[in-house]
């Protein structure tokens, strides 16, 4: 434990100076105890701690660990799957060039990752407003009223991946304020502390969009006859 | 309790995390006011309808594209360096990728090599030397030189020499040659060329006279 500890003592001590100026090197028994109860309860700070040392292993297995997080929300806040897989491609290549500049301190490995992903979302929803907006005009709204008119079953009740298609078009009507208020939470199951950490905004406002978005999302659903 | 301070308490309430003052709290207002059952029932019904989504699956190949992607020698190596030496590296790791030096030492060769061949020396350069009028004099003048000292140079060829000097040997004997076959004719066909139709000499019609 003592060798476990020494080893992890020269990182620890590292962030523990650029978290706080007054820590001094004499509080590096502490930190170095601190850093091992971060490590228990981030397994993925020692990953990160080995791909800063240039192990590439530890770098496949962190993408292995987060790409299914990290592609469910590009695909739930775009609906689109080619452009969640260009975002997370994206997300990751940004991951892996400013890596270094992730804090343990900070908070855990995911809100980073969460906040690095929801920035290149809201980048990428900035950039193509104008094409959605012709888009729903020309596409969505026939769509909309096929699926509703020819696929929904009489009782209304869908199955999982029905569900899943009326979720997002259902998701694609709300504000990405909302929007990712809700996938964060429902979706993705971060704590509200979390969700307030990526979102840069309070506990209290994260709580009020999601009751807005829950009840903007059952007004959708209703509205496309689909049995809640 | 109000609608606004049950809004707040909303997210715990459904997620159980109340405490039991809280809960009693809430279910009361909740048996008189509609609108807040209403979305209470809202917020259930939504969360238990994403509960029954299934779950966005990636594509299989996305992982090995982002490995490749950020694999060794693509975009660089897993960072190690850090400090001011990391950010340095950092910033000029788009400028050095191999495709862009090849590139910029190839552009800078050879405006060097058209500067040499021009006789311009960057050390000397100016400001003032940018001026279109002065860059076009120069270049005028430059021109001007090059082909006064190109023709002399060419004068100046030993064989070129010779074959000029041969070539003006030949002409001055041909003139000579010349000149003496006039010196033999008679005096009246020195003056009276063969070819001559006999009205155009005035002296002709006195003689057979």
């Amino acid at each position: 434990m003592g060798a476990i500890a020494q080893q992890l003592g020269a990182p620890l001590a590292s962030n523990a100076r650029w978290g706080d100026p007054a820590t001094s090197r004499g509080l590096a028994g502490r930190a170095s105890a601190e850093s091992l109860r971060r490590d228990r309860l981030d397994p993925d700070f020692s990953l990160v701690e080995r791909c800063l040392a240039g192990d590439e292993a530890a770098w496949e297995a962190l993408v292995r660990a987060h790409t299914r997080r990290v592609y469910g929300f590009c695909y739930r806040f775009t609906g689109k799957d080619s452009e969640a897989q260009d975002l997370t491609q994206e997300v990751f290549l940004r991951v892996f060039r400013s890596l270094k500049s992730y804090r343990s301190d900070e908070g855990a490995f995911v809100t980073w990752l969460t906040r690095l992903s929801r920035n290149l979302l809201i980048d990428h929803y900035r950039r193509t407003k104008q094409e959605r907006v012709t888009e729903s005009i020309e596409e969505q709204l026939p769509m909309i009223e096929g699926k509703a008119g020819s696929e929904a079953r009489p009782d209304g009740i869908l199955d999982r991946r029905e569900a899943s298609e009326a979720l997002q078009l259902a998701l694609g009507k709300l504000s990405p304020d909302l929007r990712e208020a809700v996938i964060l939470r429902d979706l993705q199951e971060m704590e509200y502390r979390e969700i307030a950490g990526v979102l840069n905004i309070p506990e209290g406002t994260v709580k009020s969009r999601l009751n807005r978005g829950r009840a903007e999302l059952a007004r959708v659903l209703r509205q496309q006859r689909i049995a809640l | 309790m109000t609608c606004g301070e049950l809004e707040i308490l909303l997210c715990d309430y459904l997620d159980g995390a109340l405490g039991a003052d809280d809960t009693r709290t809430v279910e009361s207002h909740l048996e008189t006011c509609a609108a807040c059952s209403e979305l209470v029932r809202d917020s259930r019904q939504v969360t238990a309808f994403i509960a029954r989504t299934a779950e966005a699956e990636p594509p299989a190949r996305l992982l090995t594209q982002i490995l490749n992607e950020t694999g060794s020698g693509r975009h660089g190596r897993l960072a190690k360096a850090r400090g001011i030496r990391g950010w340095l590296e950092n910033l000029l790791a788009p400028a050095l990728q191999p495709r862009l030096v090849m590139g910029m030492a190839l552009t800078i060769l050879s405006f060097s090599m058209m500067a040499r061949c021009a006789g311009i020396s960057p050390r000397e350069l100016s400001a003032a030397d940018m001026n279109p009028r002065k860059i076009w004099a120069s270049i005028d003048d430059r021109v001007h030189r090059t082909w006064v000292r190109s023709v002399k140079f060419y004068e100046e060829i030993k064989f070129v020499y010779e074959i000029q000097s041969r070539l003006r040997d030949w002409t001055e004997q041909q003139e000579e040659e010349d000149r003496n076959a006039i010196k033999k004719l008679p005096v009246e066909e020195r003056r009276v060329p063969a070819s001559t139709p006999p009205a155009a000499n005035p002296e002709e019609p006195a003689k057979a006279r």
